[in-house]
Parts: C-alpha cells; structure tokens; sequence
C-alpha cells in the first residue's frame, strides 16, 4: 500500500509521457489527480482509516520503507502544496506546460522517498532527486536570472552533497550500515567519534540544503529567480523536505546532547534574526518572502534543539504551518505579479481594493507567520517558546518570541506598500487573479483558519 | 450548563461570531448590517448586564472547557470582570450608533462594521477570559482589529501609523508573553484562578507591565495613540475612550489586584509611571493644536490617574481607579464622538482655525462642555468622584507627594480642557462655520453627556458594582 | 603511509588545477589525473572493484564526453579571457561554508587525529550489495537520472531557436 505512494507518481509520469501531448490538458488533469490523491490517502492514513501494511508488492519488493505519522505529515504537505504549485502554473502552455508538470512529478516522486526512507543513504538519494529537479525547475525559462539562481543551488547543493556523502561513508564505517536503526546505535555509543563527526557532516549538508544562516546564501536568489509557480513549490515544501525534514530524521537518531542542542539553538536562533532582519530591508516581495522563509526555518530548527517530545511536535507543527503559510504567500506573489506585472513592492500600492481575495488571503497568512491568535501560527509558536522555555533555554525563548515582533514588522510593511493603503493610478485597471490562483489561495487560509481554531481540540492528541 | 455559563458563551461568541458575517450582511443591504451589528453588541451588553445582577448578589459564573498543557477555556464573571464587560458594552453600543450616519459615505463600511464588532466582541472575551493564552489571545485580536480600524481612510500616513500602533502593542504584549511563559514554568498552567497568591520576580512583573503600559499608551509606550488620531472619531473613541486603552488597566487589576501579589516597590513605581506619564502628556495637551490630539494626551494623561488609584492598593484608590474607567470612558467617548462631529462639519482638525462654533452647534457644544466637565472633575459630575477617590487613595496610602503631583496633573487638565473649549465654541467666527451634526450622532454625543453626569448624581449604582467588584480582590491593603 | 600522504597530496594539486584552470580541455585533463591518482589510493587501500569503476568512468568515460563537448564549442576571445583570469578566484567563495562545516564536524568529532578506524567485513560484491540491500536507493538513482534527463530535455531542447541562430 505505501509502496504507492513512490510508485503512482512515477507511473503518472511515464503515461503522461506516452500519451500524445495535445495541450497538456490531459497531463494537467492527471497531475492534479495524482496530487489530491496522495493528499486524501495521507490524511486518511494520518486518521487511521487506510492501513499501510504490505500486500503483494511488499512479497515482491522488499523495500525497507518506514511509515510513521512524521513521514504521513510530509506526504500530506506534499501533495497539497505540489497541487498548490501545480494550479498556480496552469496557465502555462506549450513545452514549459509539460515540462513544469514532468519535472514536479519526478520531484513528488523524490519527497515521497525521502518521508518513507528508512536509510541515511536513500535519504540522500531522495535529496538528490528533490534538487536536482529543482535545479531544473528554477531555470524552466532559460531567463538569465533564472539560470543564474539555479546555478548558485547547484554549487551550495553541491558542497552539500560531498559533505552528505563524506558523512555516509565515515558511517559506513562507524556504524553497522546505515540504516536508521545502524546509525541510531552507533551515535549511542558513547566513544564513537566517527559516528560524531559523520553526525556533523550530515548536519551541515543538511543546513546548506535548508537554507539556514550561515548557509543562506543561494535561497533568496532561487526562490526570486524562479517563475512564480516553482517558487510556489521550492519554498512551499522542495527545500523543506530537503533541508528540514531530513533535519527532523536525522535528530532524531541522536541521542540528546549538549553539543547537539547548541548547534540546533545557535543556527536556529541565527537564522530566525538574521532571516527577520534581512526582510525588513527588501523591496522584492519574493525576495523578502524567501529570507522570512529562513527566519521561520529558524524556529523549526532551534524547536529540534530542545530534544523534548513537545519541542519535536512543535517543530513538526511549525514545519506544517510553515508549508501551507509559505506557499500560500507565494501563491499570492505569483497573482500579484501576475496581475501588475511586478513584484516590487514600492511601485505597487492598494491593491486589496482590486484583488480583495488576494489581498485577505494575504493579510491572514501573515498574521499567522507572525503569530497573531487564534490562527494556527501562533500555536505552534507558543509550543516552540514553552518548549525551549521548560528545556531551559530561556534566552533562546525570549530572542524567537520578540523576532515574531520583527516577522510582524516586515510583514505589515508588505501588507502596507502592497494591499492596504490608496490604490495606485496606474493599477486602476488591475483585476482579480483567475480561479487558478485564487482556489489554493482560499484553500490555504482557511485551513490556516480552521487549524487555529481547532487546535486546542486536539491538542491533547497532538501532544502523545 | 448553568444560566451563567451560557449567558457568559453568549456574551462573547454573539459579537465575535455574529462579526463575520455582518460583511456578507452587508453585500445584500447596508441598513440591515447597520441594524445587525447594533443587535450584536446590545445582546452582549444584555448579557453582561445580567451577569451582573448575578454579582451583585455575591455570586460568580464560570464556564470551563478543559485543555491539556493548562490551556484550559476558562470564562468567569467575576465582579471587576462584569464591571468592565458592562462599560466597555455600554460605550461600544453608543459608538456603533453613533457610526451609522458618521461612517456612512465612506468605502469599506463592511470592514468597518466588522472590526468594530469583532473588537467589542473580543473585549468582552479578553475580560472574562481566566486563563493567561486566552487573555493574549484575545489582546491580539483587539489589536488586530484597531490595526484595521486605524488604517481606515488608507492614505499612506493613515496605515503608517496603524502599522505604528500595531507594532508598539505587539512587541509590548510579546514581552507581555515571556512573562506569562515564565509563570507558566512555575505553576504548569495558564489558570489564573490557579496562581492566585503567587509572588512574581521583579522581571517578570517588569515584562507584564510592558505590554500593559504600551496597550495602555502610558508612558514610555504613549506614541501610537495620539497618532491613531487619523482614524474615524467613532473608531478614536472606541480606541481611546471606552475600550482599548482601558485594556491595559483592567488586565493590570486582574493580574495584580486579582491573582498576584505585587512586591511594595511595585505599589510605588506603578504610582511614579503614572504621575510622569499624566504630566507630560498634560503638557502636550496644553501645546497641540489638533482637536484630536489634545483629546488623546488627555487620555493618556488621565490613564495615569487610573493606574494611581489601582496601583496604590488602598481600599478608597482601589474604588476610585475602578469607577475612574467608567467615567472616563463616557466623558472621553462623548469628547470624541463631539470632535468627530466638528471635524467632520468643520473639514479641519485645527482648533486655531475654529472659533465661535457655539452659535451654529449649540448642543454639541453643551454636551461637550458636560463632557470635559466630567473629565476636569467638577461636581456633580461622575469624573468628580473617581478623581477624587483616586487621589484620597493616594493620600490614605501614605505617599503624599505624589498625591499632590496628580493635584497638578488635574489642575492641568482643567486648564488644557478650557482652552479647548475656548478655541472652538467660543470667541469670533475664524471664517469656518459648522453646521451641528446629524439627529442621530447629536443623540449620541447627548446621551454620553447625560450618562456621565447621571452617573455621578447617581454615584451610589455604579459604586455598588464597584464594591463588588473590589469585595473579591485579595490584593488590597486595608 | 608516506606513499598515501604523498598520494593524496598529489590528487588535492590535480583537483585545484581542475578548478583553476583556464581552459576547458586543460581542466578535462586535470580531472582525469585526479581520478587516475584516486584509482590508485583506492587500489592500495584495497578496494578494487571501486578502483576499477572510477578508472573507467571518471577517467575512461567522462573525460571522453568532456573532450567530445568541448571539441565542438569555439575559443575565448582575447577579452573573454582576460576577464575570466581576472575573476579566476571568484569560485572560491563557495569555500567559506565549507571550512564552517569542516569546523563543525571537528567540533562534533573533538578526538585526537590518528586513532585507527574501525575495521569490519563487508560485502564485497558490488552487484548484490546494489541489488539486495540497496533496491530503494536503486529507484531514487533511476529517479535522479530521469531528473536529469528531463532537465536536459528542459534547458537544452530548441535552444538554438529561442536564439534565433
């Protein structure tokens, strides 16, 4: 049954292929069927309502896969957000249409692998295949700016992957294989040095593939260079699976420690200011959507630091949160630029009395980024600062919580220079974005709505 | 469910729910929203106002959802929380009146009528919220709705400065939060009725009163408000008469008066806040030319009365700073609803361009002039009760200079008030000759002048409440 | 172990002067040697199969494929050249990241160098280490290879149209 979850997006891609083109009507469709499918197939797995035990395939295969409600989280996101990007580039036509709809399955296909690996080597595997995707994706147009941000990914990602590499190899020789179990007893032994370093190595690629200060460098460029729908799917959930997701794997094998926990602190703490700061200053609105992007990767990580139960669920709440708000601010990017024809932010003005879906959409998803109750960032805000406050890092916990003062910041100057305020002359002729942009858009708020409200009920659930 | 505990659910989720909907209302017929959102904060008040003749016969209500993690849904109707849901009510429902034909020829009447309900409906749920995450909770969603309410006519310094008054508030009530973070570390819960008794940390009670201070504009907080001036008058009086500023105070009592003990050099710091806060801003009031301006030093100047008469924690101050809320809250929002009506008629905000106005708006003057009565503190107007009881307070704790510093502070007020009036409705006609507003709005402002001055010749009901309120306080030095 | 230190000095040289070089078929050849010195390290420390594979992919194959390209694109101009030799270092500002992960590695590790590794059995047949332990990871290759394919497909397909050439 899990097994399909790697294998129908791999065999919608070779139909779609086989299938004469026409339009890319039919690939679109089909897409769109993969995506919404594994999101009910998640969420239905997530309630207990479809098993994952084997079947046939599992006689067949034997795959060693691991189906835990954390990798059920990602395959969920991923098919919301893949279907978020998905509608967001249907207005594409002709080879970009078929290649932007290739290029997210093959990418669907690699995020699926990297929630049911169960081995650090398949784990890289599967990062390769989100980045290299990626790489191609950023650069769907061939515009120069385009091909310059993917560039600067594949060189970070690069350096990631020789540091991930090195990693698996010393693993391979300090730990009895590398699978997670392997891993998890050999960073138990206390002299096991290698383990450590390997631990380290693996961090750091990690952290470059994420993102995070002081690895940053590349995201902002990407994330601006790429059309609008990729940058839907790169921020919404590609380089968080990549970077975080596996970040949340690998922790986990570790057992609690100082060092550990200062490093996960320090980045985290680093780049939610760094990240806070930086988007203050930005007029690009992609461009300070990706640093707020690093500074809210920040509180994923430094909630890792704590090495409590609350703080991994808060971290995985936040890392929910932090899908759906992201992709939906670059949804509506993209119908902002879409409509204008520009993102910088100084040359737009008022345009919530032209878009108003847009611009309401808008004004919730950074409410929540920011922490506003009783929306569902603010949970899990609230979780990560009880989190770090009762492991003791009360310093930590004080610097995340004033930083959602600077998101809120940033934000309301977004919010004031591109919906809120008069309405420019010269966008007098602006119409709202078509039902394309506008459905994820709705989609994404009220779930971030829906959970806020909804999630003291199931707090207690969440918390086991 | 108890009676209590539904009329507390209805007192709450009636506005806060009832709000989104008033937009779609609204697409269909303006009036109807009008009526709609006026309905929603009348069954608020009539619930409070049931809720308080429970008090009064020395009974609470509670509804509680339980939460893991001590994020318990706690609503309690004690006396001080009846109090203030009943005042904020009282001045909120006048003020939606008062905005059906002041708000009326301008765009997004929807979000308007939307905010101000949602903002009603989230103060009574800040006030009869017992536990500390759903108390921020619904702190920010006040502060989420003046944002919008500020930015009201979206010109570029209308929604400067309600991103200014957004962010002062947030960054305060973030501070606010590491405390709560760090009581929540001691006690495992966010119950207040759990902590009653605890003893903070200077820290702690330092970082509260931070978000305390800046929802209350008091200094060093005081910037935003006068700023918020460039909102509709409706919306400044909501904001810095009846409701927002007042936040502040009362979670200030509910904390430190209600659950913990504050430390002894708190009862004269707070007091020593307060004083500096209401003579600078009383000599602000004293040099600004704008209408609204002087309006809302003097709110952040009598601000500082009130957290005299809490802070000091003697029986008659404690009494005093309560029913200050009240006065204050009507005269203020009369004084707003007033300059609303003269600005609008008048097309400026200068007072030095004004003169002579009493002859074309009689009864706005009358009731302005019975307004800042109120607000001066001349008998038998209410405000002539609360001042006094705060500054015997003051007196009957021992700290006698600052007693006579508040003196001052009032004597300035009635100074700054006088030249105000002055200004405006007395003296030659400078060339801008104002029509008196509109049936309703003149209705309003009327009532408010009548309220206040009923409610200081009637001093013994809403000194009735008071003692209620105050008979279940454990922080009052007898 | 002087023979290794010697070795892997040698094929740190060979992959700077890849890195460095000006030209394209000078870097091929660079490339090459480092893969032909790691054959060699690979070999002595016993693992020919490996050495095997990396003489004739790295250095057989790709350089091959490298060759080929090259010899179909045209030469720098005089200035293109001279450009490039002036921002011949601007690469290295991928260094930085890595000398603050070989830093924290350390720091994780913190062990005196020199310590002997661990040693233990392990399979040796390439074939069934691929083929019964590491069938998952197989499907993620096959998946990065058709990523590539495609991204060719992408970036490169009617290139020449989108120019006009």
């Amino acid at each position: 049954m899990i097994y399909l979850f790697i294998f129908i997006p791999f065999l919608a891609l070779i139909v779609i292929n086989l299938l004469p083109q026409g339009e890319g009507e039919f690939a679109g469709w089909a897409a769109l069927a993969v995506f919404s499918a594994q999101l009910a197939a998640a969420a239905l797995a997530a309630c207990g309502l479809i098993g994952l035990g084997g079947g046939w395939l599992d006689q067949l295969l034997h795959f060693r896969l691991l189906s835990d409600r954390t990798g059920l989280l990602l395959l969920f996101l991923a098919g919301l957000v893949g279907g978020t990007a998905l509608l967001s580039g249907w207005r594409l036509r002709g080879a970009s249409r078929s290649n932007f709809i290739n290029l997210l399955l093959i990418a669907l296909t690699g995020i699926n692998g990297l929630a049911l690996a169960s081995d650090l080597f398949s784990l890289y595997v599967f990062i390769e295949v989100v980045a290299v995707s990626s790489f191609v994706l950023i650069a769907l147009f061939r515009e120069r700016s385009g091909l310059e941000g993917s560039f600067k990914y594949l060189m970070m990602s690069a350096l990631a992957s020789v540091l991930m590499l090195s990693a698996v190899a010393c693993f391979l020789v300090a730990a009895d294989g590398m699978s997670f179990a392997a891993v998890r007893a050999a960073l138990a032994v206390p002299g096991n040095y290698l383990a450590r370093a390997a631990l380290g190595l693996f961090l750091c690629g990690l952290f470059i593939k994420g993102g995070l200060v002081p690895f940053h460098g590349w995201l902002p460029d990407a994330y601006m260079s790429a059309p609008a729908p990729v940058s839907v799917f790169l921020a919404g959930i590609a380089t968080k699976a990549a970077g975080l997701f596996t970040l949340v794997r690998l922790v986990r094998l570790a057992p609690a420690s100082a060092d550990l926990s200062a490093v996960l602190l320090l980045v985290g703490t680093l780049s939610i200011v760094v990240g806070a700061l930086a988007a203050l200053g930005q007029r690009d609105m992609k461009r300070m959507l990706a640093y707020s992007s690093i500074s809210q990767m920040g509180y994923i990580v430094a909630a890792l630091g704590t090495g409590s139960a609350l703080g991994n669920a808060a971290a995985l709440f936040h890392f929910f949160n932090h899908a759906v708000l992201k992709s939906q601010l670059f949804v509506n990017a993209a119908a902002v630029e879409e409509q204008t024809g520009t993102r910088d932010m100084d040359r737009l003005g008022g345009l919530a009395a032209r878009l108003p879906v847009t611009g309401t959409t808008s004004v919730i998803a950074i409410l929540s980024t920011a922490g506003l109750p009783p929306l569902s960032g603010f949970w899990s805000k609230l979780l990560i600062v009880i989190a770090l406050w009762t492991a003791g890092h009360q310093f930590y916990a004080a610097i995340a919580l004033l930083a959602s003062g600077l998101t809120l910041a940033y934000f309301l100057s977004l919010q004031r220079r591109v919906f809120f305020g008069r309405l420019r002359p010269e966008l007098e002729n602006v119409k709202e974005a078509g039902a394309a942009l506008l459905l994820p858009a709705l989609g994404l708020s009220a779930l971030t709505v829906g959970v806020g409200l909804v999630f003291p009920f199931i707090l207690g659930m969440f918390i086991k | 469910m108890s009676s209590g505990a539904l009329l507390l659910l209805l007192a709450v989720f009636v506005p806060v729910g009832g709000a989104f909907l008033l937009p779609l209302l609204g697409r269909w017929s303006a009036s109807a929203r009008n009526i709609m959102a006026f309905l929603l904060v009348l069954v608020s008040l009539a619930c409070s106002t049931r809720l308080l003749l429970t008090v009064l016969t020395g009974q609470t209500a509670v509804y509680k959802f339980p939460f893991p993690l001590g994020m318990s849904f706690i609503l309690s109707a004690d006396g001080l929380a009846v109090f203030m849901a009943v005042v904020s009510a009282l001045i909120g429902a006048i003020i939606v009146l008062f905005s059906f034909d002041y708000i009326s020829h301008y765009e997004n009447q929807n979000e308007y009528y939307f905010m101000v309900v949602l903002f009603l409906g989230s103060m009574t749920g800040l006030v009869y919220s017992q536990n500390l995450i759903f108390l921020y909770l619904f702190w920010e969603l006040t502060a989420f709705a003046s944002w919008r309410l500020i930015g009201f006519y979206r010109g570029r310094k209308d929604v400067l400065r309600a991103d200014k008054a957004f962010l002062v508030t947030f960054f305060g009530a973030l501070a606010m939060l590491i405390g709560f973070v760090f009581i929540y570390q001691q006690t495992g819960t966010f119950d207040l009725a759990a902590m009653k008794g605890l003893a903070l940390p200077g820290l702690v009670v330092g970082l509260i009163l931070c978000g305390i201070l800046s929802k209350s504009a008091t200094l060093p907080f005081q910037t935003w408000l006068p700023d918020a001036g460039v909102a509709p008058s409706p919306v400044t009086a909501l904001l810095h008469a009846a409701v927002l500023v007042k936040i502040g105070v009362y979670v200030f009592a509910r904390l430190f008066l209600m659950t913990f003990v504050l430390g002894a050099f708190w009862h004269t710091a707070v007091p020593v806040i307060a004083a500096a806060s209401a003579l600078i801003a009383a000599g602000a009031a004293l040099i600004e030319t704008d209408i609204k301006r002087v309006i809302a030093y003097s709110t952040v100047s009598q601000i500082g009365f009130i957290f005299l008469g809490l802070a000091t924690g003697s029986l008659v101050g404690v009494v005093g700073g309560l029913l200050f809320i009240l006065m204050h809250g009507l005269a203020k929002g009369g004084l707003f609803l007033s300059a609303g009506i003269i600005e609008q008629n008048a097309r400026t905000k200068d007072i030095t361009r004004m003169g002579g106005l009493f002859a074309t708006m009689p009864v706005t003057a009358a009731a302005f002039a019975g307004c800042a009565f109120s607000i001066m503190g001349i008998p038998p107007f209410g405000g002539f009760f609360s001042k006094y009881f705060v500054i015997a307070g003051a007196v009957d704790s021992g700290q006698l200079w600052l007693a006579l510093t508040f003196v001052l502070g009032a004597v300035l007020t009635i100074i700054y008030l006088f030249r105000l009036f002055n200004l405006i409705f007395l003296g030659p006609v400078k060339g801008i000759a104002a029509r008196e507003g509109s049936r309703l709005m003149v209705f309003c402002v009327v009532l408010l002048a009548v309220l206040s001055l009923g409610a200081g010749a009637l001093i013994n009901y809403p000194a009735m409440a008071v003692r209620a309120a105050v008979a279940q306080m454990n922080g009052i030095v007898k | 172990m002087i023979t290794m230190a010697i070795l892997l000095v040698a094929m740190a040289l060979a992959a700077l002067w890849t890195v460095t070089a000006n030209l394209y078929l000078r870097a091929t050849i660079a490339l090459a040697l480092t893969s032909v010195i790691l054959t060699v390290i690979m070999f002595r420390l016993g693992a020919p199969t490996a050495a095997v594979f990396e003489l004739s992919v790295c250095a057989g194959l790709i350089s091959v494929i490298f060759i080929s390209v090259i010899s179909l694109t045209h030469r720098l101009t005089l200035q293109e050249f001279l450009s490039r030799r002036q921002n011949r270092f601007a690469r290295f500002r991928y260094l930085p990241p890595l000398l603050i992960a070989a830093a924290l590695a350390m720091y994780f590790a913190r062990q005196p160098l020199g310590v002997s590794l661990p040693w233990r059995e392990t399979v040796t047949d390439a074939r069934s280490v691929m083929w019964d332990l590491r069938r998952f990871d197989l499907f993620g290759q096959v998946m990065v290879l058709l990523a590539g394919v495609f991204g060719v497909v992408t970036l490169f397909r009617g290139a020449k149209n989108r120019d006009g050439r």
